[in-house]
């Protein structure tokens, strides 16, 4: 995979979305001062538990929610803007698709209806050429021209999904936040759909930020990885190197937890799972927000927040110790072997090295 | 069609002992608006005592349709043929009175969704308590103590305060082992797990598949494990069942299915999870959708999505047969198994075109 050449669509600076807090109570800190860069036609994969804030950055990309402290830029553009029109500006430029293909179409609405919806909010009014829009674009995500005049109820799970994308793409964004986007579907509808968002993004040229917990779709579609953890990012860099190399516990763990899709002789021993939940963002431990699971902390780490630091170029890790745990092999491993041997028979998703 | 004589994989353990559970020749037709569909044929498995069985395929196979035929939890109306023989009695020749003594005491099931698999308005302690005093005469005070007992069995902390919850204060991973521990207060025999780990993150399925581990290997809780991943089979189970549109298509040791899988359905299913070496490249996708009951294809009932068809597979059915060694037997219903070598797990993956 070549490298991107920095050109940013998406700026998160220093972005935090805190909810509630009134009436004496802390308030949830979703997102807790992040920086973030997605160039343009990059994925960047954000993965983490639920409860890490991931959605809660994904909504902020969109401007759906204000920010706390921060700022969102699409093309330079501020998200969040009070001026109305120039807001709109930015915020076409990014779309979003969401997990449940089901749920996010209105069902007394015909496929064409709501794929032509945001280019009729666009222009104010219906327009004769919206429906050659919609019509090619039905054929680019691979339905059917006539599938326009179906309701959601008569389509699959993939074939709605297909219209969300249909949808997400109508108004010719730069960048597409994925939420999930394959999370509800099938293992064969969902290989479909993730070489369709392959497709996609090298015929329109997209960015996307592709939130998912699922490890091997984030190895499979990503060019960068950021892992997110109780609203503050663990570890950024690029996906083969995070997924083989990961220098945070928490993304240890994380790799670790996924299960191995292979014969039982050349599966290692399962490390301990990872103990507990994740805590309450409106109560993060002090210090690194990692260290109540983590099982490398030490007293420092309740002290000292890590900053998140450049180990390799490109690679960010937020750990005091980093470099330390990079020389102790993978969590758990008993033996000496080889590092890409231990690496590689940890998942099922990278068992023979990198591509 | 012809049934297999035996429906065991391996040998039972002791001579003269059958296997715990055993599924002969199960049939199930539904009744629809638009007539009686069949929506399992001929399923045929064996769990044998202290073993994990894995239940695999995509939605719509009839995965939970067997679990629930099982149990005999289907719908009214379902007309049901074939044998489930549990310790060598036939359950469905039993009066359906009989079924209340068995469910929940011999036989427990983990339902994907604990939120509504458990009763909101009633504490996890009352609903496991209930659960031990329906089927064993004992006081309120040693059902409590029992039900405590199991919580902490089950990794829940503090599980004298959590027995008084309701299940909206727990988290999900902490409400599907509240879910496991009442499944498991009255020392069920088999327990049958269906998706019990689909909602939950993956640092909570570690856990939990852990935990799932742990009861077999203790308590010699035999599981039937219902999962559509590849991965959490191979974690879990010794052998594995292959469904296809209500049919058993493959049946053989989990090992032996990753590494030579027979039923071309099979090796798709696997080749379609993304991986690291898929990056880049085309995921394989098994074209085409599952199809209804009711409208299954002529024949084989995966020819038209099969990439290794032949015309006879479309005009001809094929009865499961043993493919195996003396040793260790292989089921699977394809008409080229002799000939077709696929790819498992450790091969190189198939291209998207020659499949």
């Amino acid at each position: 995979m070549t490298d991107i050449a920095p050109d940013p669509i998406l700026e998160i600076r220093s972005l935090a979305v805190h909810f509630g807090g009134r009436r004496g109570r802390p308030p949830v800190r979703a997102v807790d001062g992040v920086d973030l860069n997605v160039n343009r036609r990059e994925t960047v994969g954000l993965i983490g538990e639920s409860g890490s804030g991931k959605s809660t950055l994904g909504r902020a990309a969109l401007g759906l929610v204000k920010p706390t402290a921060g700022r969102v830029l699409i093309g330079g553009e501020p998200v969040w803007e009070r001026r109305r029109r120039r807001q709109r500006d930015a915020r076409g430029r990014v779309q979003v698709i969401f997990q449940d293909p089901s749920e996010a179409l209105d069902p007394r609405m015909t496929v064409a209806a709501a794929i032509r919806e945001p280019l009729r909010i666009r222009d104010g009014r219906h327009r004769p050429e919206h429906d050659e829009i919609v019509e090619q674009l039905l054929v680019q995500v691979g339905l059917d021209p006539a599938h326009g005049s179906r309701r959601p109820h008569e389509l699959s799970g993939g074939q709605k999904q297909r219209v969300n994308i249909a949808r997400g793409l109508v108004l010719d964004p730069d960048l597409v936040v994925c939420d999930e986007v394959v999370s509800a579907l099938d293992v064969s509808v969902q290989a479909e759909i993730l070489n369709l968002f392959a497709r996609l993004k090298r015929e329109r040229e997209l960015a996307y930020l592709f939130i998912t917990h699922d490890l091997g779709v984030v190895t499979h579609v990503a060019d960068r990885v950021a892992v997110m953890y109780l609203g503050k990012l663990m570890e950024v860099g690029r996906a083969t190197e995070v997924i083989l190399r990961p220098r945070h516990p928490y993304t240890r763990a994380l790799i670790a937890a996924q299960p191995q899709a292979l014969p039982s002789s050349l599966r290692k021993p399962t490390p301990p799972p990872l103990v507990g939940d994740i805590p309450s963002p409106a109560a993060p431990p002090s210090g690194c927000r990692f260290r109540t699971r983590c099982q490398f902390s030490r007293d420092s780490c309740a002290r000292d927040e890590p900053a998140l630091r450049e180990l390799a170029p490109g690679h960010l890790v937020a750990c005091h110790f980093a470099e330390e745990l990079a020389s102790i092999e993978a969590v758990g491993d008993t033996d000496t072997s080889s590092p890409t041997a231990t690496r590689s028979d940890r998942s099922a998703y990278i068992h023979t090295g990198e591509s | 069609m012809a049934t297999e004589t035996s429906t065991e994989l391996r040998p039972a353990g002791a001579p003269g002992e059958g296997p715990l559970l055993e599924v002969r020749g199960l049939s199930v037709h539904l009744p629809t608006a638009a007539g009686e569909v069949q929506i399992l044929d001929d399923v045929s498995f064996s769990v044998g005592r202290g073993t994990t069985l894995g239940l695999i395929g995509e939605s719509g196979s009839g995965k939970s349709m067997t679990a629930l035929a099982i149990l005999r939890l289907l719908p009214r109306g379902a007309r049901v043929s074939g044998q489930v023989l549990l310790n060598g009695v036939d359950l469905l020749a039993q009066p359906l009175s009989a079924m209340s003594s068995i469910r929940g005491r011999r036989i427990s099931m983990v339902f994907q969704e604990p939120m509504s698999a458990l009763d909101p308005v009633f504490t996890i302690g009352q609903q496991i308590s209930q659960t031990l005093r329906a089927h064993h005469a004992c006081s309120r005070r040693a059902a409590r103590d029992a039900a405590i007992e199991m919580l902490a069995a089950v990794g829940i902390p503090d599980p004298a305060r959590r027995f008084h919850e309701y299940p909206h204060q727990l988290s999900g991973g902490m409400r599907q082992r509240a879910m496991i521990a009442m499944a498991l207060i009255c020392k069920p025999e088999l327990l049958i797990a269906d998706e019990p780990t689909t909602a939950v993150d993956i640092t909570t399925q570690a856990q939990l598949l852990a935990l799932l581990k742990e009861l077999n290997r203790d308590r010699r809780t035999s599981i039937l494990f219902i999962s559509h991943d590849i991965g959490v089979i191979a974690e879990m189970c010794q052998d594995v069942v292959v469904m296809y549109a209500g049919q058993v298509v493959e049946a053989c040791p989990t090992d032996e299915l990753l590494e030579h899988p027979r039923h071309p359905y099979s090796s798709g299913l696997m080749w379609a999870v993304p991986r690291i070496e898929s990056k880049g490249g085309e995921l394989f996708a098994i074209p085409g959708r599952v199809p209804l009951p009711g409208a299954l294809p002529s024949g084989c009932a995966f020819h038209p999505r099969c990439g290794h068809a032949r015309p006879s597979c479309a005009t001809h059915s094929q009865p499961l047969i043993d493919a195996g060694s003396p040793s260790q037997r292989h089921l699977v219903r394809c008409h080229r198994q002799e000939e077709l070598r696929l790819p498992g797990v450790l091969d190189k993956p198939p291209t998207a075109e020659t499949s």
